[in-house]
């Protein structure tokens, strides 16, 4: 397998990233939680480094502590979509019959619910909380792993060497876990490499709009959220966890665009700038 | 012909049924009894009788399949019930806020193809110089980055620094060019990559090649024969689109203050208002499928291969 400079960009960033969020502790002696009233709007560099928010918290505490939070959450729904969504399409699309009908029609069912729309409302019904948001956006997004692995393994299951595993007296959960599966890894990675950053713009969204994280959990959204009111007096309230939001986007959108783009050079050359317009196609469906 | 038509709008019917169904779950998915927080608006605690009777009156006495018939019946008549904060019907309620979604989302759709027409034939005409690359790189910021930051950055610029544009006060144009933009932001990118994506696809096909033989200028191919051609995904990605705008306008409506259907949504989230949550969801799911049923419908005559085959090639 061949680097290119985005993926190699790409995982720098998010690594650094992760990085900073793991040593948390290390790098900020302040409780991200702590509030002190005495030491409210305090700008980068005169009390801690980058400042305080109007409760007195440490914003470079947060900020570093909301990496363990976004990005982890962020991994959490990205395991839990790509594990439902794969067993999903591999039964719907190798069994077929009652089975593929059930899942194909809760699919479509569910994308006709506009972009964040549906996760709304389930947090608006559960009542907002880091959990409920969690679940809500995992309702949507195992959608598309299951499209994906749903149509390829439709074309997998006429292949000559299923057929042949049939023959050989395999059961179909071999056929499925040894022969399909391994097949189909490469596609559900590219997607989910360019799936991963919606997830983490609906979960910063949901948590921007009150629903997500809840004060004082330390989450760039819900972070932003409170910056919204102090914009003009306080704006590194608003800057610190921005460019950590910004940069964590870039980080997997540039990952996964140099993923898809190694993948698909691979079977026929070049394919130079095109990757733009199909990247976007890819995550097309729920980005805000 | 017909018969793609007839198959597309089963289908379609199909989905509104899905859709209403998992509508009609929420109202049942909601925590504590309907009729006790009916009843709690009066400020009084209720007796077990006066429960009993209001959940007579709320038909929650009664089957799960006759519940969801009496409720579907009302909701086709456009009764969806009363708010729970100012008990006045949900209908009024959201019919006094579509104008402001309305004027937000349409305005936001203009801009997008304003901007992202023009920019995407300009980078896939100039293709790896300086134009498209820079217009790539920016599409690809404005695809990564989700749209509420945008609106943050403009936020801060053009109201909190230079005082250009207000945050707050009427339904103004100059109140509305800040939302719309920030709406349009992520679609236009997405819009620049799949015109450009779809106009050098069409480059390649053998039609050009003949046609450049034949000694047609550039221009010619490219206004009279490509651009046609690279319509049809554009076309049917509309329709898909209507999606991210409708979705966008709740984080952009609650952003600006702009008193709109998405803000609503958002408020009556934060007041356990269930039946506006429940009427709000119905209503985008139901607007969205039809558009998307009348993009298809559009698709079917712009592209003969649809109307022939029975299926698109995506």
């Amino acid at each position: 397998m061949r680097w290119n400079w985005k993926m190699a960009l790409g995982l720098g960033m998010i690594g650094a990233l992760a990085l900073l969020g793991i040593l948390a502790p290390l790098l900020s002696h302040a409780d991200p939680a702590a509030t002190d009233l005495m030491l409210r709007l305090k700008p980068p560099g005169t009390v801690g480094l980058l400042g305080t928010d109007h409760l007195g918290r440490d914003m470079l505490a947060r900020v570093l502590y909301g990496t363990r939070c976004s990005m982890g959450v962020s991994f959490l729904i990205l395991g839990v979509s790509v594990l439902t969504g794969t067993l999903l399409g591999l039964l719907s699309g190798y069994f077929g019959g009652m089975a593929d009908g059930a899942i194909s029609s809760v699919m479509e069912v569910l994308l006709a619910f506009p972009g964040l729309i549906l996760s709304l409302t389930v947090v608006g019904i559960l009542g907002p909380g880091l959990w409920h948001t969690v679940w809500a956006i995992c309702l949507t997004s195992w959608i598309g792993y299951a499209r994906l692995v749903r149509g390829m393994t439709l074309t997998l299951r006429e292949k000559e060497f299923v057929k042949a595993a049939v023959l050989g007296g395999c059961s179909h959960w071999a056929i499925l876990g040894r022969h399909i599966l391994p097949n189909l890894l490469g596609n559900v990675a590219i997607y989910a490499a360019a799936n991963v950053g919606s997830i983490t713009a609906q979960l910063a969204s949901l948590s921007f709009l009150g629903l997500g994280a809840q004060p004082p959990t330390p989450e760039w959204g819900a972070m932003l959220n409170e910056a919204k009111g102090f914009l003009s007096v306080a704006p590194w309230m608003a800057i610190f966890p921005g460019v950590a939001l910004v940069w964590m986007a870039c980080g997997f959108h540039l990952f996964g665009d140099g993923l898809a783009g190694l993948l698909r050079q691979d079977p026929q050359g070049s394919s130079d700038g095109k990757e733009c317009g199909k990247g976007g196609a890819f995550t097309g469906g729920r980005t805000l | 012909m017909p018969g793609y038509l007839i198959k597309k709008l089963g289908r379609l019917l199909l989905v509104l049924i899905g859709v209403s169904l998992i509508a009609f779950g929420m109202t049942h998915w909601i925590q504590g009894n309907p009729a006790e927080l009916v009843l709690a608006q009066t400020g009084v605690d209720p007796t077990q009788e006066e429960i009993e009777r209001m959940e007579h009156q709320l038909g929650l006495d009664r089957s799960l399949p006759e519940q969801y018939l009496t409720w579907i019946e009302k909701v086709l008549q456009g009764d969806f019930g009363t708010s729970y904060i100012t008990g006045v019907p949900v209908k009024e309620e959201l019919a006094y806020r579509v104008p402001a979604t309305l004027k937000l989302t349409i305005g936001a759709f203009l801009v997008t193809l304003g901007l992202a027409v023009p920019l995407g034939i300009w980078s896939a005409v100039q293709k790896d110089k300086l134009p498209d690359v820079l217009t790539r790189g920016a599409a690809s910021m404005g695809l990564a980055v989700p749209g509420f930051i945008w609106g943050l950055l403009l936020c801060y610029w053009f109201s909190v620094r230079l005082g250009l544009l207000p945050m707050t006060g009427e339904q103004t144009f100059a109140r509305l060019v800040l939302p719309v933009l920030t709406l349009s932001l992520p679609l236009t990118s997405r819009y620049i990559c799949v015109i450009r994506g779809c106009i050098l696809e069409q480059l390649e096909e053998g039609y050009v090649f003949l046609l450049r033989s034949k000694g047609l200028r550039e221009r010619t191919i490219l206004w009279g024969n490509v651009l046609k051609n690279a319509a049809v995904p554009v076309v049917s990605l509309l329709g898909l689109s209507l999606g991210s705008l409708l979705g966008g306008s709740v984080v952009v409506e609650s952003l600006f203050s702009w008193p709109g259907l998405g803000s609503y949504l958002i408020t009556s989230i934060n007041n356990r208002d269930y039946p506006v949550i429940t009427a709000y969801v119905l209503l985008m799911a139901v607007a969205f499928v039809l558009i998307n049923g009348l993009a298809d419908l559009l698709l079917c005559l712009l592209d003969p291969r649809i109307r022939l085959g029975g299926g698109r090639q995506t």
